[in-house]
């Protein structure tokens, strides 16, 4: 027989579950509970409950509204025997003060369903997930605590082992292997504040860490970490933190529409630790504080704005701050510095269109990859964000983040196949469909968020993101497991980017008076075709490593235009093409450290006797050390080319057509070693332009004139110390192309041999 | 194994002014220029535009200090004179700037290129400027105006409508669009040390200026129209030495005009590396322009209409012809009076360095 | 976009940077009534060094060597044919440091000045402010031609024709303002 125990016991368990104590726990429990007969167990000194739980359902269903959301092919079993229960125990007992203390242990357990399926689609699936753990810990429940004298107060400690997390779609699995944690709440109220569930938790600690995150392409390896010859998986590399934190969790019934759910939540994270570890080698954010709101989040199964059906999440809003007292890499633990982001999702208008914030959950993934996956129909609203950087307490601020768009991303774990005529590669594909977006930024504030706003956005550039950017995206990253060597990622990427317009250099778009349209150097009308082939990523003991088999683009800019991005007056097209193999790159915490510049000399009594300035950089800041192979062209699309284009004939709206004008070409540019050394019959091609920069915030000593006297002032600003080198970089041909006539060649070829550049700069933002 | 060799001092001069042509597109826009007359305007599109504001450029070589040390150094060599010793241009200044620059003494900002009428650097369509069916890189100065619009190019009036340059005189509100240039040169042949020349040119302008290059397929080869402008009210030559002693006599030219046409759209300059490494600047004999004949009287009637047309363009268009006027030529007190040089075509141009070891 | 294309941007843009300098070689700087008709407030301002094979370069050979070697040459060289099959126009022993303060970008609203073009102009340009004077340190090129690209290609023969040296203080003041002319 079983006694169903009082109902907010059974939710207050069910809250822990929801408010980040592992399902687990919940899990645990209600099993526990449901076996034991509680006033049988009142007065006396406990009972110990042992059980093999095996289960299974076909389908656990929640409707709202009518609408259903159906986990299938439920199962709860043993993980190292399939087919058999797992070993449960749990001693029960309760205390002088009422409460109802649990030990309880649990021992190779998986639970697992197969898909999880909405009812208005029941096609496609987005795919399966198991969790694999043992579990010993206790957990305690009285009555009263909350902050009205009422509700709940429960204690919860476990220690969790051998844990493993796989999520599988079409016979392909990810899955956190060997996870092991160690929780502790204490307090954690539960209470009914009017039509409100409030769960606070005032103090939570914990660690976990997970051996490696691993692949599976082979569907009859399901939940080991082991194929077929015994061999353990490839593996993205591990993870490991700790956190102390505490939060502040309502729980509303009622959904956006209807039936569903809304949660608000408050949490202040007091201290934590992330690591990757990739072979050993750790990439570490150390020191990480901060506190963030959630608030009207809801949860309702429902249809998205394309009236396809979809769990929804949709948010009133999210704010917070979150701080990295250290971003580190290497055994010796060299930091490049701290990174402080306050950001705020809310809705808000961005060229004339309202955004907000939601995810629209929905199975099926990419059409052509089989009938699981995840599409997640999403829309956000980056109201604002500040992202700062600081290098030995030089701080320099992005200020006036904003981020919008909408689309359809998918998730699929897929393998190295060509599927429906697509071609997938090993891994967790990200796909991108009909994806519109856009970012900008408002300019730099350095020292602190009070200082006054300054240009020296496109600063940006050099780490590779435009000061502001709008376009319409399609394609996918998939990230493999393994690296170069051993542990660490490979990715494959194909990406489409339609209807660009990207600011090289931009104003601020809002000075203080209102949002005006952004000016600056533009390119627009664009489109970009990318694709990257094994790119590898590891962590190694220098820094964080990357090399590319293969990367090709086309970058077309329809205009770069000088003004706004609307209406600027432009250049001409530009057509950029980029083909490389073999490049690679390491980035290693660090900068500059002692510089001379404008002179030489390895000590500031040198230095300052040849005309240099001696800087002391500190030991923080990034480095970055590249060898960019250019491979000479392959075909029409795979080479290095530029081509810029004017006098273009205008179509019926007024729009220059690609093609219709005089354009000059700079053909075939590729890199070489300046002979044939392995008599291969093709110039040795391995050097290719390497270089090596370090970067760091710095007060840099500039001269201004201002009103006509020269004053020295020291701006905080970005220092680069950079060397740049080539053996032999070559143009096969410069041709000039009428659109009648053609292309004629004007130029046979250009070589430039034995370059070395190096340069010590500091930009600063013009005051 | 390699080896270099050196040119001999005459030959070095002329490469040098052909490879002072043939760098230009290595260099981009630093030098640009040529002009003609008007017929810009046929052009619909412009590229890029630049304009340089208030701009001063000087620089030079200084006297060396008690030390031996000189702050500055300028110095163009590794030329040979005919008789094998080391020639060594020691450039004591070069300088761009604003128009009474006291020959350089004064220097004040100047704007190069006006934002309505600026330098420009474009692809342009060969069939608006008679390169039929090919693309055109072109680099130009300022376009001529219309002499309704423009200023007197020798500066005689800073009135609009005085002439066809877009470029302005400086007047008291405004600094101008004329460059004062010049460049004071020692020119030392071994261990002589003795000769200077220097060059002064005042308010000098470059309107109507361009250099025009495409790629010529049956050649196989880039092809090129090069035209220099250059109008100057004063134009002062003299060796005098970098602190102004042992002058010799100043040559004076007022109201200098140069209006150079090297290469055309039918007879193209062509820039070339021989097999043994020497420079070759050719401008081709014309070609003839298919079968036709010209009458014996050579008039248009009886002659093959289009032919006869052909070498009357050829012959008659200004474009292609250069000319040289000096309003007042003087040497020390000594006036020489006007000088014209007018309507020169070239029709034949072939220009190669030759090595002493040849 | 992949981190590593990113990364590949930032290479090019950071040389973009650190070879802009030459592009503008020529031009100008700012002064102060040009500051007051920025409207934005964008825009970078870059001081320091530049060096061009100070030391040499990678290529170690016949040919090319450290600047300490005697018979070698140390500097970067560029080689480009306008015939085909014919012989290379030659920069050779491109070498030397530039060091400057204050080099500026941004994008600038004219709308005024210029003895009365700015009115009827009246549109954004890019403006690159040239720092007042540039430092040259042994800065030298070499013009040539020569018969192969390659000083290591068999039969090789180079016509040094003239060499320039610079050194010191160069004063290169005011800005150059870059802006689309016609049809694009």
């Amino acid at each position: 027989m079983t006694k169903v125990i009082g109902l907010p016991k059974a939710c207050a368990a069910l809250m822990l579950a929801a408010t980040g104590v592992p399902g687990g726990v919940a899990w645990a429990d209600m099993q526990s509970l449901d076996d034991g007969e509680l006033s049988r167990i009142q007065g006396q000194s406990g009972i110990t409950l042992e059980m093999d739980l095996q289960l299974s359902a076909d389908r656990v269903s929640y409707y709202d509204d009518g609408r259903g959301a159906h986990l299938e092919g439920l199962k709860v079993g043993s993980s190292e025997n399939p087919g058999q229960g797992a070993f449960h125990r749990t001693r029960i007992d309760i205390g002088a003060d009422a409460s109802l203390n649990l030990d309880y242990l649990v021992e190779d357990r998986r639970v697992e369903f197969s898909d999880i399926r909405l009812a208005g689609a029941p096609s496609v699936s987005m795919g399966g997930i198991f969790f694999d753990h043992s579990l010993q810990g206790t957990l305690s429940i009285r009555e009263g605590g909350g902050v009205g004298g009422s509700g709940y107060t429960f204690d919860s400690a476990y220690t969790m082992t051998g844990g493993r997390l796989g999520y599988r779609t079409n016979g392909n699995s990810v899955f956190l292997d060997d996870i092991t944690m160690n929780v502790e709440a204490l307090g954690i109220t539960l209470e009914q504040v009017g039509d409100t569930l409030e769960l606070i938790s005032e103090n939570v600690t914990g660690n976990w860490k997970v051996g490696a995150i691993r692949f599976s392409d082979d569907p009859l390896i399901y939940g080991r970490a082991t194929d077929a010859s015994g061999a353990p998986l490839a593996s993205y590399g591990g993870l490991e933190g700790d956190y102390r934190i505490s939060s502040r969790t309502g729980i509303k019934a009622g959904g956006r529409e209807g039936q569903g759910l809304r949660i608000d939540n408050e949490t202040t994270i007091h201290s934590a630790n992330f690591l990757y570890l990739d072979d050993g080698n750790a990439l570490a954010l150390r020191d990480i504080t901060g506190e963030y709101r959630i608030y009207d989040l809801r949860i309702d199964v429902t249809n998205d704005n394309q009236g396809r059906p979809a769990l929804g999440l949709t948010l009133g809003g999210l704010e917070g701050e979150l701080a990295v007292g250290s971003v580190e890499v290497g055994p010796s633990g060299q930091s490049f510095g701290s990174v402080n982001l306050a950001f705020a999702f809310e809705d808000r208008a961005f060229n004339g269109r309202n955004y907000t914030n939601a995810v629209y959950l929905q199975g099926g993934g990419h059409q052509d990859a089989g009938a699981q996956g995840l599409r997640l129909a999403a829309e956000w609203s980056l109201s604002n964000a500040d992202l700062s950087y600081t290098d030995n307490g030089n701080r320099v601020i992005v200020s006036g983040l904003q981020s919008w768009g909408q689309g359809d991303l998918t998730v699929n774990v897929t393998r190295n196949e060509i599927r429906n005529g697509t071609r997938f590669y090993d891994g967790l594909r990200i796909g991108f469909e009909d994806l519109s977006a856009g970012y900008r930024i408002n300019g730099l504030r350095v020292g602190d968020e009070n200082a006054p706003l300054q240009g020296g956005t496109e600063l940006l550039l050099a780490l590779g993101f435009y000061p502001a950017y709008e376009f319409d995206m399609d394609g996918h990253i998939t990230l493999g497991a393994g690296g170069a060597s051993g542990e660490g990622l490979t990715i494959n990427s194909d990406i489409h980017v339609r209807n660009g317009k990207a600011a090289v250099v931009a104003a601020p778009y809002d000075e203080g008076a209102g949002e005006v349209p952004q000016k600056g150097l533009w390119l627009t009308e664009m489109t970009y075709d990318g694709h990257v082939r094994n790119m590898t990523v590891d962590v190694t003991e220098e820094g964080l490593a990357m090399a590319t088999e293969e990367a090709w683009g086309t970058m077309d800019v329809g205009n770069v235009r000088v003004g706004t991005s609307d209406d600027g007056a432009s250049f001409g097209r530009l057509r950029m093409q980029s083909y490389e193999k073999d490049s690679s790159a390491l980035i290693r915490p660090g900068g500059a450290g002692d510089v001379c510049v404008g002179g030489s000399g390895s000590s500031a009594a040198a230095c300052g006797a040849l005309g240099g300035t001696w800087e002391t950089r500190g030991d923080e800041g990034v480095s970055i050390a590249m060898a960019k192979v250019l491979a000479p062209a392959a075909s029409d699309e795979k080479k290095n080319a530029l081509l810029w284009e004017t006098n273009r004939s205008v179509d019926g709206q007024g729009r220059p057509v690609n093609g219709s004008g005089t354009a000059i070409l700079l053909n075939d540019i590729h890199t070489s070693d300046g002979g044939d050394f392995d008599g291969d019959g093709q110039d040795d091609n391995t050097y290719g332009i390497r270089t090596d920069l370090a970067v760091d915030v710095y007060p840099t000593r500039v001269i201004r004139t201002v009103d006509g006297v020269k004053r020295v002032e020291h701006p905080l600003g970005f220092a680069v110390q950079a060397q740049s080198s080539f053996k032999e970089l070559s143009i096969n041909n410069i041709d000039m192309i009428h659109p009648v006539g053609g292309a004629q060649t004007a130029v046979y070829g250009a070589v430039l041999q034995n370059v070395d550049i190096r340069a010590n700069l500091t930009a600063t933002p013009i005051p | 194994m390699p080896f270099s060799r050196r040119s001999t001092f005459s030959n070095a001069v002329l490469s040098f002014l052909m490879l002072g042509l043939s760098m230009l597109p290595a260099t981009a826009t630093a030098e640009l220029e040529k002009l003609n007359d008007g017929e810009l305007s046929e052009i619909d599109g412009a590229g890029i535009g630049l304009v340089l504001e208030d701009f001063i450029f000087s620089h030079g070589t200084d006297a060396p200090d008690v030390n031996g040390e000189q702050a500055r150094i300028f110095r163009i060599a590794g030329i040979q004179s005919t008789d094998g010793r080391e020639v060594d241009i020691t450039v004591n200044h070069l300088y761009i700037a604003g128009s009474g620059s006291d020959y350089g003494t004064n220097l004040t900002p100047v704007n190069l290129g006006r934002l309505l009428n600026p330098w420009r650097i474009d692809v342009v369509d060969g069939n608006d400027i008679g390169i039929t069916n090919k693309a055109v890189l072109e680099f130009a100065a300022p376009a001529m105006v219309d002499a309704a619009q423009g200023y007197d190019c020798l500066g005689g009036s800073a009135a609009a409508g005085s002439g066809t340059c877009s470029s302005r005189p400086a007047t008291q509100d405004w600094q101008g669009e004329r460059a004062d240039i010049g460049m004071q040169m020692n020119v030392a042949v071994g261990d002589d040390r003795s000769a200077n020349l220097n060059l002064h040119a005042r308010s000098a302008v470059i309107d109507g200026s361009y250099l025009r290059l495409w790629g010529d397929d049956e050649r196989r080869q880039m092809a090129g129209e090069f035209r220099l402008n250059f109008y100057s009210p004063e134009l002062t030559i003299n060796a005098c030495s970098q602190d102004g002693t042992n002058c010799g006599s100043n040559i004076v030219m007022s109201d200098f005009v140069l209006q150079l046409a090297l290469g055309n759209r039918l007879q193209p300059i062509y820039f070339d590396v021989d097999g043994s490494g020497n420079f070759l600047l050719e401008i081709d004999t014309i070609d003839a322009p298919g079968t036709g004949q010209i009458a014996a009287n050579g008039q248009r009637a009886g002659s093959d209409a289009a032919t006869w047309d052909f070498y009357n363009d050829y012959y008659s268009n200004p474009e292609f012809r250069s000319n040289v006027h000096i309003g007042d030529f003087s040497v020390g007190e000594k006036n020489f009076g006007s000088a014209r040089v007018e309507g020169m075509l070239i029709q034949h141009l072939q220009i190669q360095t030759k090595d002493l070891a040849q | 976009m992949s981190r590593h294309q990113l990364l590949s941007k930032a290479a090019a843009i950071v040389a973009a940077l650190m070879c802009s300098p030459f592009a503008i070689a020529e031009m100008a700087p700012l002064d102060d009534a040009g500051m007051a008709e920025v409207s934005g407030r964008g825009g970078i301002y870059l001081s320091g060094d530049i060096s061009i094979n100070e030391l040499g370069g990678p290529i170690q050979n016949d040919y090319f060597g450290r600047c300490n070697e005697q018979d070698k040459k140390c500097g970067a060289r560029l080689a480009y044919q306008l015939k085909e099959g014919g012989g290379w126009m030659v920069l050779d022993e491109i070498r030397g440091m530039f060091a400057f303060e204050g080099l500026t970008l941004r994008v600038r609203s004219i709308d005024s000045g210029f003895g009365g073009d700015g009115e009827l102009f009246n549109r954004d340009v890019i403006e690159l402010g040239l720092p007042d004077t540039v430092r040259f340190n042994d800065v030298q090129f070499k013009i040539a031609a020569s018969n192969t690209p390659r000083p290591t290609d068999p039969g090789f023969m180079q016509t040094d024709i003239f060499d320039v040296e610079m050194q010191g203080d160069v004063l290169m003041q005011g800005n150059l303002l870059v802006f689309p002319e016609g049809n694009p």
